[in-house]
């Protein structure tokens, strides 16, 4: 079981959000969700995240832009990208920005763990 | 009384109650919907709970169906139970799958493709393509024959996301000839395929290669307009759309078939084609860019001075040059861009023009060289 690291979850579908959150709880992490661009880098910038799982397409700040933010006061916590198939560009794009890893939707709960397990070391 | 006054009076009062009526319809409509959005949200945040313990907690099927079971709205499952299909796959994809289909969702729906009314056919088919319910393929194959183009869009949306890429060729002529789409609404339902179709896709454009007219012989050396008649799929929009989906997925191997199509001497094939290698970021070997960049269509000179950049051909800076002039404001933008992205060669043909005679290449290379972040060397 691993250690309640507090993971941010930045995912403006609450849904999603939620059953991201539910899946991190069980296994034994602290997920903080947030639900749009603003928020998220608020909360990256204020709060003891040890990752991210950053969505995209968010409301007010696309998941590029906070990335790019997060890098550029430079902060170098391990973020995981969210995006769908049809968005490649962006998803070359936030890795050139110095994202860790990515998923594209659709995908499993459990394959997001493996990531952020890889992200994090504990793999 | 007057009876002018009284016949104007007697309209005044019915028109009032008229209007007095409406607003209180309207009134009543709008907190039955309020009502019912609560009710909604409320139920919404209970079946969340049994989904979450069913899908990751170990609660079983029957358990969940029957802590689930009592509410018959089946929009209401519907909508939640719809953005988790749309992001979840593989076993946690099935398992939600499978407590749909013991909710009675799949034969509730099942049942108003065949039967229901046009808007209630249409959502059916959404729903069980988003539940890849194979067995109403058949089903939504028969919709797209329907006269409505909102139950055709549906019907082709529903297969899409069905994973049945063999349904690919008839969605897209029904599309194609019975809606009113443009290529890109058109590409954007048929992305629902995903990258599993690009082996259809290219042997589909084989087979409407064929359909296509002889570049060897065609009247002045391009393709005569045909207007298709209705229900009729012009093979030459089919391939340009299959081409823009070959540059959509990036489908691999594909760059030799696109420098075959550009022989084709289509206009439209050619934009798609440009386009497709703009998505996919490099070029057929042996690509000449010149010829494009002086073609007599507006549309394939802009997107082959955007092009330009892929082949770093410095031998067709002249003609980039050359559409600093274009009647066209696109194509004046895409040269002056590609021009800025050519470093200093490019730059210095943008600093001769601004300060040229002619008004459209001065204005559009003065623009462009504003847009320039490139410093000098010093």
């Amino acid at each position: 079981m691993a250690e309640e690291k507090k993971i941010l979850v930045a995912e403006d579908d609450p849904g999603l959000n939620r059953l991201i959150s539910f899946k991190l709880s069980r296994e034994g992490y602290l997920p903080l969700s947030v639900f749009d661009g603003k928020a998220a880098l608020q909360a990256a910038l204020e709060e003891d995240v040890e990752a991210v799982i950053l969505d995209i397409m968010m409301p007010f700040l696309d998941g590029i832009q906070v990335l790019k933010k997060i890098r550029a006061s430079g902060l170098f916590l391990p973020v995981i990208i969210l995006s769908v198939k049809s968005r490649e560009d962006d998803l070359h794009q936030a890795l050139e920005l110095g994202a860790n890893d990515y998923m594209t939707k659709p995908f499993q709960p459990d394959e997001l763990i493996e990531h952020l397990k890889q992200v994090l070391g504990e793999a | 009384m007057d009876p002018y006054l009284y016949n104007l009076l007697i309209i005044i009062l019915i028109l009032a109650g008229v209007i007095l009526i409406m607003a209180g319809a309207i009134v009543l409509i709008r907190l039955l919907s309020a009502r019912n959005q609560r009710v909604y949200r409320q139920k919404a945040l209970e079946w969340e709970e049994i989904f979450l313990d069913y899908l990751h907690s170990g609660l079983g099927l029957e358990e969940a169906c029957r802590r689930m079971a009592g509410e018959k709205r089946y929009y209401w499952l519907w909508r939640f139970f719809a953005p988790y299909l749309e992001v979840l796959k593989g076993t946690d994809f099935e398992k939600t799958k499978t407590l749909c289909r013991e909710l009675g969702l799949i034969d509730h729906y099942r049942g108003k493709l065949r039967r229901g009314r046009p808007a209630s056919r249409a959502l059916a088919a959404r729903v069980l393509g988003s539940l890849q319910c194979r067995d109403s393929v058949p089903e939504m194959l028969n919709q797209l024959r329907n006269k409505n183009p909102v139950i055709v869009q549906a019907a082709a949306q529903g297969l899409a996301r069905s994973g049945e890429t063999e349904t690919f060729l008839p969605a897209a002529r029904a599309l194609l000839s019975h809606t009113f789409f443009t290529y890109e609404g058109v590409t954007e339902i048929l992305s629902g395929y995903g990258k599993e179709a690009c082996p259809l896709l290219q042997e589909g454009i084989e087979t409407e290669e064929e359909k296509l007219p002889d570049p060897d012989h065609l009247p002045g050396g391009r393709v005569p307009k045909r207007k298709p008649r209705r229900g009729e799929t012009d093979p030459s929009v089919l391939v340009s759309i299959m081409t823009d989906l070959l540059g959509y997925f990036r489908c691999p191997g594909s760059l030799p078939l696109l420098g075959r199509l550009l022989e084709r001497a289509d206009d439209e094939i050619t934009v798609h084609v440009l386009k497709a290698l703009l998505r996919f970021g490099e070029v057929p070997p042996d690509f000449d860019l010149k010829p494009y960049l002086q073609h007599r269509y507006w549309v394939v000179r802009n997107f082959s001075a955007k092009t330009w950049k892929l082949t770093g051909d410095q031998q067709a800076l002249p003609l980039l040059e050359d559409l600093l002039s274009d009647r066209n404001w696109w194509v004046r933008f895409q040269a002056a861009e590609a021009l800025r992205s050519a470093g200093r060669p490019g730059l210095a043909i943008l600093e001769k023009q601004a300060a040229g005679t002619d008004q459209a290449a001065s204005a559009i290379s003065t623009y462009a060289l504003s847009r320039s972040e490139v410093k000098e060397p010093s």
